[in-house]
Parts: structure tokens; C-alpha cells; sequence
């Protein structure tokens, strides 16, 4: 087993196979030796709070999720898939090909999805990081730019002017 | 924690999810959008798809371009090869790593290839970008070449130029108009857009492409003015407008282009003066200003570029004169003609030059380089400027068809590397000096229609090299002299149309590779030269219009002549063997003294074009072998003594004959049947014989304003000369 704490100090024990899903850790364990001994401190991570009375798979659809319990969670769920291929370039990923319970389990308020993929950024684990960059991606996939501000919530910060100019330069790409 | 929380590594993973094609609208969601996908890998929109040489083109690459994000490229050409199965030889070359990919206008990735419909031909299959260039390139600013040129052959091009009509070709290459955002790609240096069908004007906006190095939009239906924001770019190379429909003044431009090397403006409408600017570009070396309709005089300065080799500035109206410069005052003493020289200015500096070289500078180290000079067909007058003389490295020079007068200088023989002198159709006079014999490298000398007059230079066999000597339309007298045996590579010789004597010497009949042998419309006497047989490479041979006797000798023609004319000479006997000259199309032995009949002759001279035997003396019956004359189309027999009928098949094969005339001999018969089948006719020509009968319904009509010769036709339309006559003019031009 691994122990992990998070930056608000909550400790987990998750078995190597799970732990080690994420590079990070995989590296900090290899360079530390003996995984045992010391927790791993993970202080980029934040909130490793017990959802009360949750079960180790809660429903996750309704309640706040909390990140590192998250990860931890998809983690167990792959635990079991092959080690991935190695890297094909030649063959660019699409949005399309998300697993249902990835789906299922990318199915959060954006806060939370975002938070996910900020700690499979740091974490290094490359296919949770995928599947979340891809829920994003589907989020923006035939939207305007209108629209994604919308969605997002994001303030158009440019000037009418130099909105203008942008869009003229890129006039190439937009909706016709 | 919101989107824009996210560390910009990670949005850039988001973004290489979406199709990248459709990325780039997102820039201007916001300003970390617009970081974001302005950065690496997006920024890398942008580069150069080399997709193998042309060979038609030496030298230019076809060129297509793609924008595509980096990540997409390599596997993206790799579909461009296989799908488009290009041939590996046309690829060869280069290796995916050379090939970047730049889509302009794609709507998505996998029809991006449909929007770029490849031309296919065969095994040469080759990409063109087709049809509209896309305003979006502008978007494109880091590109630093574009090359939208187009690898149509020349021969293409030639006939949509020729043609000036609208031949199609959209769908092959790129259209217009020119996108002013193209004068967004700030960084380019290099921009090709040859060969294409813009059809529009250039923007105002192409000032704004700084560093162009290398423009090239010839061939592309540009119309319009140059823009005079070219100004601006100060960094051209090689300035390339030809062949297109440009008009207006040229802007004076050229005053900051201190790197331009060449200078193509040939073959538009472009008018007004040459601007003085041009004589600021130091690195000149080739001025292509011609067929345009450029007025007033060559600025001086063009002529003491340093560099310059090439100055093209045919048909044009440019004249001699300068409206500020001051007369010149000849230095050379054998100027002093009384005709001042009103060449243009440059000729005041020329003139100093030679000022400084009496104060001890060598004239060879001011030398131009010049080494192509064309003025001609221009509106040049006055003298022929003494300054070309002071051009030494001069190679080709070309004045012809202008107003040139007074003589031609002695020192024409200074420059010894001329190999092409062409001052045809002038007002020149006077004697052809004998220093020209001293240009030994000189392989085409053409003073044919000037008022040259005197005697043909003694030495004028010193000119070894010489290929083509045309002397004719001008005044000269005197004999061939006899160092012309030394011309041994002479293929054409036209000394027509002057006032020659003598006989014509015998070692002209000796210049093996004579091709031409024009001595026509002089005043040469003697008889024929045997050994002309010897000339096997002669194609034609005009020795009309002299006073030439004696009878034709048996030997007295090559096999492969085309043409012969001994018309209006007092030659006697009778006709040569005919039957000989397999190859002969014209035969003009009119207005001798021949007598005799025609020869029979059992194989048909299937070739010849036209025979004129008339004005002779000839007699007898027509042979029956002549019917044979299966190409004939002008056939005159006219004023002779022949007698007898005519052959009854004579017009059956004669598909193409326009001219017939049989007038004034001793003809008898009928008439009708034979002229039945003859619907070519544009003349015929049967009076003052004693034919009987009728000529058919078709030829009796007559335009009212002639007057009606019995057995004389000719129809309405004839207002061109007949094939004859036409032959004629042809020979003298």
C-alpha cells in the first residue's frame, strides 16, 4: 500500500498498482525506495474530504466531488486495463472515443471536471488527463465563439476593435 | 475553478482535440484563448508544402500550401502522397521532413483534398492550387514564401497571349482577384503568382511586403496600374510584371530598390516616360521594358548602371531626344556631317568620358557592361548615337525599325564582341564603313532597308563568322567583291533590291552552306553559274529582275530547291528539265526569251505551288503529264505561242488552283467540259486564244465595274493580289 496526503493534510492508502497509475507518484516511489515508510505528500492536490456517509464508488453525479478521492476513484476503476500502447503518433486522438464510464464518471459540474484534470495534469496520468482534456474539447466541438463564452463563463476581454481584427485574420476558420 | 484556471499546457491539450482546422476561430473567445492558440503548436499554422519540380519549367518548383497545426502535418502529407498517388519520382527529392503543410481554406480535414482539385495528367500528375486565392492567406503572416506559380508549359501561355482572348483556364489554376490581405504576409520574401489567371490589379497593400525579395507575377492577367507603394520595397531582387495587361504611367518607384537585379515590365500597356528612378538602381543588370508604349527619350543614367547587360525596350515610342538636353557637340571630327547628333543625353556623359580618358582614365575601367541592347521599333531619330560605339561588351544590338539617319559610325568596329547587328529598316546613308570587317565574331549583320549606298566593303569576307548578311533595299552599287568566298558559313545572303553590276562572281556559288541566295532586282549581267548544282543546301534562289543571258545549264539545280525565280532576265534556250526538281514549289521563269515546249516529264512535280512560264517564247501543245500538278494554285502560260487543245484531264487533279491563265497563245477546242470540276477558280484567264464554245454559267457573271473580255473571269472577291503577285511581295519582304 501507499499512503498519500493531500494539501489539507487528509491521507490516503491506496495499493501500489492504483497509486502508481500516476507517474508522479510511480517516480516519487522509485526514487524514495521503500513506499511504506512516509506518506507522499501531494500539496497541488486539494480537497481529499470523505463525501459523509459515501461508499468507496459513491453516486457521483449529485455531490460535490473531491478531487483526490476522484482520481483515486478512477484510478481503481482502471487499475485493471493493459498497460497502454505505446504512443502512436501516427494516429491523432479524436474526442469521439470516450469510455461510458468515463463518461459516467466525467458527468460533474465543470469546477469539479476541471479540478480533475488540473490533478491528472500534476499527477501525470496520462489517460485520466486524456479522457478530461477530451470531455472539454466535446464541451467546445461545434460551438461559437459566443457560445463558448457562455458556456464557460469567460468575459470577452478584447476590445471591439481588436475582436474585429482577430476575427478577420481568422475568418478562414469561422462558421459560414 | 473555471476554465481559464487551467495551466495553458493543459488547454493546449483541450484544444489538440477539436479538428484543427476549426481552431482558429476560438482566438478571439478571449485573450488566454488567443495566447493559447497563437502559441506552439498553433502557431506552427504555417509553412510551405514543396510537392516536386517541374520539368517543363526548369528551375521552378510547384509548389502547394497547406495550414495545417504541426502535430497534423507529417501523417497529413503522408496522405497526400498515397491518396493522391503522385508519382515517387516527382517526389523523390524531398523528404517528409523538408514538407511542412499549410492548409488556406479548408473547411474540413478530410475534404481538404477535394478542395484542392489536382490536375491530372498522367504520370506527370502534378497539384495546382485552383480557383480563387483565399483573402484568409492573409492571416498567414509568418509565411515567408508563397509560390503559387502555376507549370503551364510556354506553349500555353503563348497562345492565351497571342489569342488575347479569354481561353479558360480556370479550373487549372489559381484566380482572381488578388486578396489585399495578401499585403498582410509582411515577412514574405519571396511571392510567385506567375502564370495564373488573377484577372485583377494589384493591391495597394503589396507596398506593405517590405521584404520581398522576389516578386514574380508574370503571366497572370494582372490589369491596372503598378501601384506606387511598390516604392516601398526596397528589398527587390527581381521584379517580374511581364506579360500582362498593366497600363498607366510607371510610377517612379525605383528610388530606394538598390538590390534590384532584374527588372522584366515587358509586354503590357504601360505608358508615359521611363522613370529616372530606374537609373538609381546600382545592382541592375537586365532592363525588359519592351512591348509596352513607353514615350520620350531613355534616361541617361540607365546607361551608366554598372552592372547592366540587358536593355530591352522594343516597340515602344521612344525617341532620341531628350526635350532638356542641350545639342552635342560631336567630338569625333568625322561627325561633323552637318547633322548634329540628337541621341539622348547619355551621349553628353559618354562624351565626357571620353574627356576624362584624354585626362589619363582608361575608358576600359568605366567599360559598360552592357551587353544586349534593343531600341528597336521605336520612335528613335538623328544620327546613330556615337555613345554605342563606346559600349565594347556589346554582344547583341538591335535598332531596327526606327528613324536612325546620317551614316554609320567607323567605330562600329570597336566593338569587337558584337555578334548580332540589327539596324534594319532605318533612314541610315551613306557608306558601309570598312571597319565593320573588323567585327569577327559578328555572325548576323541586317542593314537591309536604309539608304546605305557605295560600294559593299572590299574585306567584307573578313567577317568569318557570318550566317546571315542582308544588304538589301538600299542603294548599293558596284560588284560582289570576291573575299565573299570567305563567308563559308553563310547560310543566307540578300544583297536584293540594290544596284549591283558586274557578274555575279563564282564564288558565290561556292558558299556550301548557302540556304538563301537572294540577289534579285539588280543590274547583274553574265550567264549562269554551272556549279550552282553544287549548292546542295539551297532552299531558294531569286535571281530575278537582272540582265542575266545565256541559257539555264543542264547541271544548274540542287535537288532540294524549293524556289526558283530567274523571272525578267533575258535568258534563251530551252526550259531546264523541269522533271528534276522533285521538291520545287515555285518556278518563276516568266519574261525571258525561253523557247521550245514544255518538256514531258513522266513523274509529277506533286509539290509545285506556282508556275510562271509566261512572256516567253515557248510553243507545242501542252504535255499531258502536267494534269499531275496536283498543288498547283497559280498556273500562268500567259503570252507565249503554245498551240494545240488542252489536255482533257489538265484541271482534274489541280484541286487547289486559283489562278489560270492561257491568255494570248494559239489555243484551240472546246472549253466547257474541263472547267466544270474547277470551284477554286478566282481567275481565269482563256482570251486571245481561239477557243470555242462557252465558259460555264459560273464564270460568266462579272462585276459590273469590269470590262468583259470574252474567255476572262475573275471573281468578285478579288481584291487581294493573286497567288502570284502574292508570292512576289512575299520574296521582297
Amino acid at each position: 500500500m501507499v499512503r498519500i496526503t493531500s494539501s489539507d493534510s487528509q491521507e490516503f492508502s491506496v495499493s501500489q498498482d492504483i497509486a502508481c497509475q500516476s507517474q508522479l507518484i510511480k517516480n516519487m516511489i522509485e526514487d524514495v525506495g521503500d513506499a511504506d515508510e512516509q506518506p507522499i505528500p501531494l500539496p497541488n492536490v486539494a480537497g481529499a474530504i470523505l463525501q459523509k456517509g459515501g461508499s468507496c464508488f459513491p453516486s457521483i453525479s449529485n455531490a460535490p466531488k473531491l478531487t483526490l478521492f476522484a482520481v483515486i476513484e478512477y484510478a481503481t476503476m482502471h487499475k485493471d486495463d493493459p498497460p497502454s500502447a505505446p504512443e502512436t503518433d501516427a494516429k491523432p486522438s479524436t474526442s469521439e472515443d470516450i469510455e461510458d464510464r468515463d463518461k459516467q464518471f466525467l458527468n460533474v459540474d465543470q469546477g469539479t471536471l476541471f479540478e480533475i484534470i488540473l490533478a491528472a495534469n500534476y499527477l501525470d496520468m496520462k489517460s485520466l488527463l486524456d479522457v478530461g482534456c477530451k470531455t472539454v474539447a466535446n464541451m467546445i466541438k461545434g460551438k461559437t465563439v459566443e457560445e463558448v463564452r457562455a458556456l464557460f463563463n469567460i468575459v470577452n476581454d478584447f476590445t471591439p476593435e481588436e475582436e474585429e481584427q482577430i476575427r478577420k485574420e481568422n475568418e478562414w476558420c469561422e462558421d459560414r | 475553478m473555471r476554465l481559464l484556471d487551467l495551466p495553458i499546457e493543459v488547454l493546449e491539450l483541450i484544444f489538440l482535440q477539436l479538428d484543427p482546422f476549426k481552431i482558429a476561430k476560438y482566438r478571439r473567445v478571449c485573450r488566454s484563448f488567443h495566447t493559447v492558440l497563437t502559441c506552439s503548436p498553433f502557431s506552427n499554422l504555417i509553412g510551405l508544402v514543396h510537392i516536386g519540380h517541374s520539368r517543363e519549367f526548369c528551375g521552378d518548383e510547384d509548389i502547394f500550401c497547406f495550414v495545417t497545426p504541426a502535430c497534423f502535418g507529417e501523417d497529413f502529407l503522408r496522405r497526400v502522397q498515397t491518396e493522391t498517388a503522385l508519382s515517387f519520382e516527382e517526389f523523390h527529392p524531398y523528404s517528409l521532413k523538408t514538407l511542412k503543410v499549410v492548409p488556406i481554406n479548408p473547411t474540413n480535414a478530410t475534404s481538404l483534398l477535394d478542395c484542392f482539385p489536382s490536375e491530372v495528367d498522367g504520370p506527370k500528375k502534378t497539384f495546382h492550387l485552383t480557383g480563387p486565392l483565399p483573402s484568409t492567406i492573409g492571416c498567414l503572416k509568418q509565411l515567408t514564401s508563397l509560390d503559387f506559380g502555376s507549370v503551364f508549359n510556354h506553349n500555353v501561355l503563348h497562345r492565351r497571349v497571342t489569342q488575347g482572348a479569354n481561353v479558360n483556364l480556370k479550373g487549372h489554376t489559381v484566380t482572381g482577384p488578388i486578396p489585399s490581405e495578401l499585403g498582410n504576409l509582411v515577412n514574405l520574401k519571396k511571392l510567385n503568382l506567375s502564370n495564373t489567371s488573377l484577372d485583377s490589379s494589384i493591391p495597394d497593400s503589396f507596398g506593405n511586403l517590405v521584404n520581398l525579395e522576389v516578386l514574380n507575377i508574370s503571366s497572370a492577367g494582372l490589369a491596372g496600374c503598378i501601384p506606387a507603394s511598390f516604392g516601398n520595397l526596397f528589398n527587390l531582387v527581381d521584379l517580374r510584371l511581364e506579360y500582362n495587361n498593366l497600363s498607366g504611367n510607371l510610377p517612379d518607384i525605383f528610388g530606394r530598390m538598390t538590390k534590384l537585379q532584374t527588372l522584366s515590365l515587358d509586354r503590357n500597356h504601360l505608358d508615359g516616360p521611363i522613370p529616372q528612378s530606374i537609373g538609381q538602381c546600382i545592382q541592375l543588370t537586365a532592363l525588359y521594358c519592351d512591348q509596352n508604349r513607353f514615350s520620350g527619350p531613355i534616361p541617361e543614367s540607365i546607361f551608366r548602371l554598372p552592372l547592366l547587360q540587358r536593355v530591352k525596350f522594343e516597340r515602344n515610342s521612344i525617341i532620341s531626344e531628350s526635350p532638356q538636353a542641350t545639342p552635342i557637340v560631336p567630338l569625333d571630327s568625322e561627325c561633323i556631317t552637318g547633322i548634329t547628333s540628337r541621341f539622348p543625353s547619355v551621349s553628353v556623359d559618354l562624351q565626357s568620358l571620353k574627356c576624362n580618358q584624354l585626362e589619363g582614365a582608361s575608358i576600359h575601367d568605366e567599360a559598360s557592361l552592357l551587353m544586349t541592347l534593343d531600341l528597336s521599333r521605336n520612335q528613335l531619330s538623328g544620327r546613330l548615337p556615337n555613345y554605342v560605339t563606346s559600349l565594347t561588351n556589346l554582344e547583341y544590338l538591335n535598332l531596327k525599325q526606327n528613324n536612325l539617319q546620317g551614316p554609320l559610325p567607323t567605330e562600329i568596329g570597336r566593338l569587337s564582341k558584337l555578334g548580332s547587328l540589327y539596324l534594319e529598316r532605318n533612314e541610315l546613308c551613306g557608306v558601309i564603313p570598312d571597319s565593320i570587317t573588323a567585327l569577327a565574331n559578328l555572325t548576323h549583320l541586317w542593314l537591309q532597308n536604309n539608304k546605305l549606298s557605295g560600294r559593299m566593303p572590299t574585306e567584307i569576307g573578313r567577317l568569318t563568322s557570318l550566317v546571315e548578311l542582308n544588304l538589301s533595299h538600299n542603294q548599293l552599287c558596284g560588284e560582289i567583291p570576291d573575299s565573299v568566298r570567305s563567308l563559308c558559313h553563310l547560310g543566307g545572303l540578300d544583297l536584293s533590291h540594290n544596284q549591283l553590276t558586274g557578274e555575279i562572281p563564282p564564288c558565290v556559288f561556292m558558299l556550301s552552306r548557302v540556304e538563301l541566295l537572294l540577289l534579285h532586282n539588280n543590274s547583274f549581267v553574265g550567264s549562269l553559274h554551272p556549279d550552282i548544282g553544287a549548292l546542295t543546301n539551297l532552299r531558294k534562289l531569286d535571281l530575278s529582275h537582272n540582265q542575266l543571258t545565256g541559257t539555264v545549264p543542264e547541271s544548274f539545280l540542287p535537288q532540294g530547291l524549293g524556289e526558283l525565280k530567274l523571272n525578267h532576265n533575258q535568258l534563251s534556250g530551252p526550259l531546264p528539265k523541269i522533271s528534276k526538281w522533285k521538291s520545287i514549289r515555285t518556278l518563276h521563269l516568266d519574261h525571258n526569251q525561253f523557247s521550245g515546249q514544255i518538256p514531258t516529264h513522266t513523274s509529277g512535280l506533286e509539290y509545285l505551288q506556282s508556275l510562271n512560264l509566261s512572256h516567253n517564247q515557248l510553243s507545242g501543245p501542252l504535255p499531258a503529264s502536267m494534269s499531275r500538278y496536283q498543288s498547283i494554285e497559280g498556273l500562268d502560260l500567259s503570252n507565249n505561242s503554245f498551240s494545240g487543245t488542252l489536255p482533257c484531264e489538265l484541271l482534274k487533279n489541280m484541286t487547289r488552283i486559283k489562278k489560270l491563265d492561257l491568255s494570248n497563245n494559239q489555243f484551240s477546242g472546246l472549253v466547257h467540259d474541263m472547267l466544270d470540276t474547277c470551284s477554286t477558280l478566282d481567275l481565269l484567264d482563256l482570251s486571245g486564244n481561239h477557243f470555242e464554245g462557252d465558259l460555264p454559267e459560273r464564270f460568266r457573271k462579272q462585276s459590273a465595274d469590269r470590262p468583259v473580255i470574252p474567255f476572262r473571269w475573275e471573281a468578285e472577291t478579288e481584291t487581294q493580289p493573286s497567288v502570284i503577285g502574292s508570292e512576289m511581295s512575299k520574296l521582297s519582304e
